[in-house]
């Protein structure tokens, strides 16, 4: 590969997007170019300065978009269910029809509130029959589960948002709300069960953003045992380079023999050329050798 | 004890939905049900928002876009047959509704450099407020002629490669899901996405 092929899939490379062929090229041209891997560390810069110009909309725009399309939908399903004025009409043209259709409407509406007490309660926003058995006098008992909507308000120092936050950074179905959740859980690393979930998504979540985030919102306990334990195991195991690259510079900033020792072990394994030469550089600085005896 | 005060520190707790909770909220939306539209839109509207925010780089059409996308599912959500994710059918509009509008923004005349102000004309970056006040202002005004350089790099793509980086840089999808939203193909969209960066990085090269 020239230096010229390999530049141009910089980007690609950085996205995750090259096919495997090329990333293995490319991978064994920046093991033999200095130039190359300089020019990589460019690209990669310009990627996070990318970032800083990402624009997120406020709360408050979220709210008043929500409301106003609340609005205009709740307009358009009265007109919807005014094409049955011509009902309406009719029954008021007949004139013996009213006082006999307000009976029937109250009767309904008396009726169907008791049969749907009975039944449900209030309606739910998603109702779905879990189980359902049937009993001698001849009724039948369903289990159902309901999922309802509901939006809370709170400081992030307050314990049930906290508990609330908690939930979301482990929920399996949306990636970017759970690296959303760290963002805000950043704020709060200072408690052991926000810190306990930053480690274990650092560890087990599935999605490199997310062990990302975890591993910004560690930054300032790098120095704590229990962080360098996860982070030693993430730059062993982990299967994204940016997560190796990033849990390597916070091992890296305090040197200390374990982490001299998991350096060299890296060297041997690792097949990432850049996150290689910056344990060999970081062994260097502290004199320690490149390989384990 | 909770309150409703709207201010930074303030946090939105989202419900999500699972891919079979969400087949049902489409079928129960499709039959009438306001609470299951509401959900369904609320699972995504946060994204469809910050598409928009991000590409346009202006809150009212933002908003406008969210309005027109959200009242077109309504409107067209009785034709949705499940042989597309929802949020591919989703994002299918959305995408479409900002293409639109950047065509639009291409053809109007750009924004001239200067501002009328009460002291005469200035320069528009001049009237920008710094980002820290208290930083190094050197490094400052690095960042500040950066931003705007990224800014105006971005609008100089075209609307299609705008989409494409967009949806791959800052909402993380995958090519091969962004060639299915714009309805091409995994090696086009990847086309697009590599004449954008690179024209990104020949503007921008020498400032990171």
């Amino acid at each position: 590969m020239t230096c010229d092929l390999a530049r141009q899939s910089f980007s690609l490379y950085l996205y995750g997007e090259l096919d495997f062929q090329q990333e293995q090229e490319l991978e064994q041209h920046l093991d033999g170019c200095a130039v190359c891997r300089v020019s990589l560390e460019d690209e990669r810069n310009l990627h996070g300065a990318l970032d800083a110009v990402a624009c997120q909309p406020s709360a408050e725009l979220l709210q008043a978009s929500r409301r106003e399309l609340r609005l205009t939908v709740g307009q358009l399903a009265s007109r919807r269910r005014g094409r049955w004025d011509w009902l309406h009409a009719w029954f008021n043209q007949v004139s013996f029809w009213r006082p006999l259709g307000a009976v029937a409407l109250v009767a309904v509406g008396f009726f169907g509130a008791r049969v749907w007490d009975a039944v449900s309660g209030t309606p739910p926003a998603v109702l779905r029959v879990r189980n359902l058995q049937s009993s001698p006098q001849g009724h039948v008992q369903l289990v159902l589960e309901e999922v309802r909507q509901k939006t809370v308000h709170g400081d992030l120092d307050n314990d049930q948002i906290r508990a609330m936050l908690l939930a979301a950074a482990s929920d399996p179905s949306d990636p970017a709300l759970r690296a959303r959740t760290l963002d805000f859980l950043k704020a709060q690393s200072e408690h052991s069960d926000v810190r306990q979930t930053l480690l274990q998504a650092l560890r087990r979540d599935p999605n490199p953003g997310v062990r990302l985030k975890a591993l910004e919102a560690l930054t300032p306990f790098a120095a704590d045992p229990e962080t360098r334990r996860a982070l030693t195991e993430v730059l062993l195991s982990d299967e994204n380079p940016g997560v190796r690259t990033m849990s390597v510079d916070l091992l890296t900033g305090e040197m200390d023999t374990e982490t001299i020792g998991v350096l060299q072990e890296l060297i041997v394994r690792e097949s990432n050329p850049y996150i290689r030469q910056k344990s060999l550089k970081a062994l260097r600085e502290v004199n320690a050798s490149i390989e384990t005896f | 004890m909770l309150t409703g005060k709207s201010e930074a520190s303030t946090v939105f707790v989202q419900a999500q939905a699972s891919p079979t909770d969400e087949a049902d909220l489409i079928r129960a939306a499709q039959r009438g049900d306001a609470a299951a539209f509401e959900t369904l839109v609320q699972s995504y509207d946060q994204a469809v928002l910050r598409l928009a925010c991000n590409l346009l780089r202006n809150e009212q059409d933002a908003f406008d876009i969210y309005q027109e996308t959200f009242l077109r599912v309504y409107r067209n959500l009785n034709q949705f047959r499940f042989d597309c994710s929802f949020k591919t059918w989703l994002y299918r509009i959305v995408t479409n509704l900002c293409l639109d509008q950047l065509r639009k923004k291409k053809v109007r005349k750009e924004e001239p450099t200067t501002v009328a102000t009460a002291s005469g004309e200035v320069d528009r970056m001049a009237v920008v407020p710094e980002a820290n006040p208290l930083g190094d202002p050197q490094r400052n005004l690095m960042s500040a002629q950066l931003q705007d350089r990224i800014e105006r790099v971005l609008a100089e793509l075209t609307p299609r490669e705008r989409m494409v980086f967009e949806m791959r840089h800052y909402q993380g999808m995958r090519l091969r899901a962004i060639g299915e939203v714009l309805g091409t193909t995994e090696e086009a969209a990847k086309n697009c996405l590599f004449r954008a960066t690179q024209k990104m990085r020949s503007a921008l090269g020498d400032f990171v």
